[in-house]
């Protein structure tokens, strides 16, 4: 796995992980990410050529029967959040 | 002979004790203590007593990322503070309706990240052997609770090994069966391909008095899986399997030696042990945590101070701004590690390196096992390749260093087999494990090499509440 990561990487990547990093924090993580990622580079002489097994066993998608049922009141789900009349609250889209 | 839950259900059945009256007098000893070894995320002051068979009242735990209606569940997360799910786990529907009384939600790992229980945003639980030592993790608090608890049985649950691993240190009976014989509906998501719910007890028998009543087909978790019944007769166990790439590699000779010698008793009992090379192994702790955090980084996406989580309060942000201070306040270092690294494995020009390569290798593993499971019975290995640490040097471990810990139980773990963890030794008074694995749904292999080690090993305590007395 020959690429060398660096500052740039570990703040684009938390970006993406919508977290804020302090430069301690980055510093950190920049030191645990090179001694990780270089554990994990033995994975590139595994030969392995089966299919990606993305279960451990395989699995059959069912479906449910197409019936109109309440599993939990709606009220209950609105309740344990932050609502005004009934809607939920949210921050500004612009 | 260890005595466990079917002592309390053999006197209720003959009406020598009364479930509420045992419960009010189990209870009045277990929180100091259960306090003095933090072992509750949160407990429950005045359980109701449950009635009915097959428990019969019988007290039992649940890991706090399983829902229980109404009582705080947080998933060792700040994240989740205050969250009251409105509904039962499947897992803790099936334990009331049997007739369990349900204590309260045992400490864990933030999300279950961690081999320690040290990454709790509560504080870790103590090892109620050495109370300046690891119980284990993720299902630190469940471990801890079973080893003082003599009537009781834990629902924990285990991604990489996070039932088997607190089993050894806390010296008790940890199982985790197939992937999908258990309904993961109401269980908070780490990495959906990897968790099992799983349970903890004092012996066997806890074990295959509670496996019947949680397991089966849910058709709220499509990953619930149609299975062969679950079988609880016992069966006659021919051949053991023992990995030759995996316990040389145990750094205390401590445990490789009660390794050993536990493995010579069994073979003393007539059962055939061979060594067997399964070399694709040595590539499960980079598959696993690629896949597990790969996986995590896309469950914990929800948690953004909106939906799903403590609710954020400064709407006058933007969105983005808005979930991203929510996330950085609330996730403690390993989660965010963890997230981090996931969503590094899943970024374009690093996927198919990463993330398609583990996916591959998992599979490997699981042709492996399924080859091994042709010719042998089970597999053993010791649980974990050390004694329960101290805390002190836990802190002194990188992440790399704690990951590397995890390389006797990730690889079953890859392929959804089902494990078994019982003490095997105790060394200067700390107990060791050894693990035993079966194929798919052969559930019942393990529980008769479980009996069968169990009738030559005298498992002790540390404490042994109870509510008789």
């Amino acid at each position: 796995m020959g690429f060398e990561i660096d500052e740039d990487t570990i703040e684009r990547v938390a970006k993406i992980s919508r977290l804020r990093l302090s430069p301690e924090e980055e510093e950190r993580l920049l030191c645990d990410f090179k001694e990780i990622l270089s554990a994990f580079s033995m994975l590139d002489e595994a030969e392995a050529d089966c299919d990606p097994a993305f279960h451990p066993i395989a699995i059959n998608n069912y479906l449910r029967d197409d019936e109109e049922h309440t599993d939990i009141p709606p009220d209950d789900i609105v309740g344990s959040m932050d609502t005004h009349q009934r809607f939920i609250k949210g921050p500004r889209m612009q | 002979m260890t005595k466990g839950a079917l002592e309390y259900i053999d006197a209720a059945k003959r009406g020598e004790t009364d479930p509420s009256k045992y419960l009010g007098k189990l209870m009045g000893k277990l929180q100091p203590q259960a306090e003095r070894f933090n072992l509750f995320s949160c407990i429950a002051l005045e359980p109701e007593a449950g009635k009915g068979a097959p428990l019969r009242g019988l007290p039992f735990s649940v890991k706090d990322n399983i829902c229980v209606k109404g009582f705080e569940t947080r998933a060792g997360s700040k994240i989740l503070e205050g969250y009251r799910p409105p509904f039962d786990a499947t897992v803790v529907e099936r334990m009331k309706a049997a007739g369990g009384s349900f204590i309260g939600a045992t400490n864990m790992d933030e999300f279950g990240f961690g081999t320690f229980s040290a990454n709790c945003a509560f504080g870790a639980p103590r090892n109620p052997f050495d109370e300046t030592r690891s119980c284990g993790g993720s299902s630190g608090g469940a471990g801890g609770l079973t080893a003082i608890l003599r009537h009781h049985v834990a629902l924990a649950e285990s991604t990489g090994g996070s039932i088997s691993c607190p089993a050894s240190f806390s010296g008790v009976v940890g199982f985790t069966p197939t992937y999908g014989r258990v309904s993961r509906y109401g269980l908070i998501d780490y990495a959906n391909s990897l968790d099992k719910i799983g349970l903890m007890g004092r012996c066997v028998d806890d074990i295959s008095l509670a496996l019947p009543i949680i397991s089966g087909r849910d058709r709220r978790d499509p990953t619930s899986l149609a299975q062969p019944e679950l079988s609880l007769s016992d069966e006659k166990i021919k051949s053991i399997a023992i990995p030759e790439e995996l316990v040389p590699a145990v750094p205390d000779a401590r445990v490789s030696e009660a390794f050993s010698g536990a493995i010579r008793k069994l073979q003393d009992g007539g059962i055939e042990v061979a060594k067997v090379s399964m070399p694709i192994l040595k590539y499960s702790i980079p598959a696993y945590y690629i896949l597990a955090c790969a996986e995590a980084s896309t469950n914990l996406a929800k948690y953004c101070g909106m939906r799903y989580g403590k609710a954020g309060t400064r709407y006058d942000k933007m969105y983005d701004e808005f979930f991203t201070e929510v996330r950085t306040q609330s996730f403690g270092v390993e989660a965010k590690r963890r997230l981090m690294l996931g969503t590094f494995a899943r970024m374009a020009g690093y996927r198919d390196q990463y993330y398609m390569k583990a996916l591959r290798v998992r599979g490997e593993i699981v042709e492996s096992y399924e080859d091994i499971f042709r010719e042998y019975d089970v597999i053993a290995t010791p649980t974990m390749p050390l004694l329960p640490p101290k805390f002190d040097n836990i802190c002194k471990m990188s992440p790399a260093t704690v990951y590397a810990l995890d390389f006797l139980t990730v690889p079953p773990n890859l392929a959804g087999i089902p494990q078994l963890s019982q003490p095997m030794a105790y060394v200067n008074g700390l107990p060791a494990g050894i693990h035993f694995m079966a194929d798919h749904w052969e559930e019942s292999k393990l529980l008769s090499i479980g009996r069968i080690w169990e009738a030559q090993m005298h498992y002790t305590f540390p404490l042994d509440l109870e509510g008789f007395s």
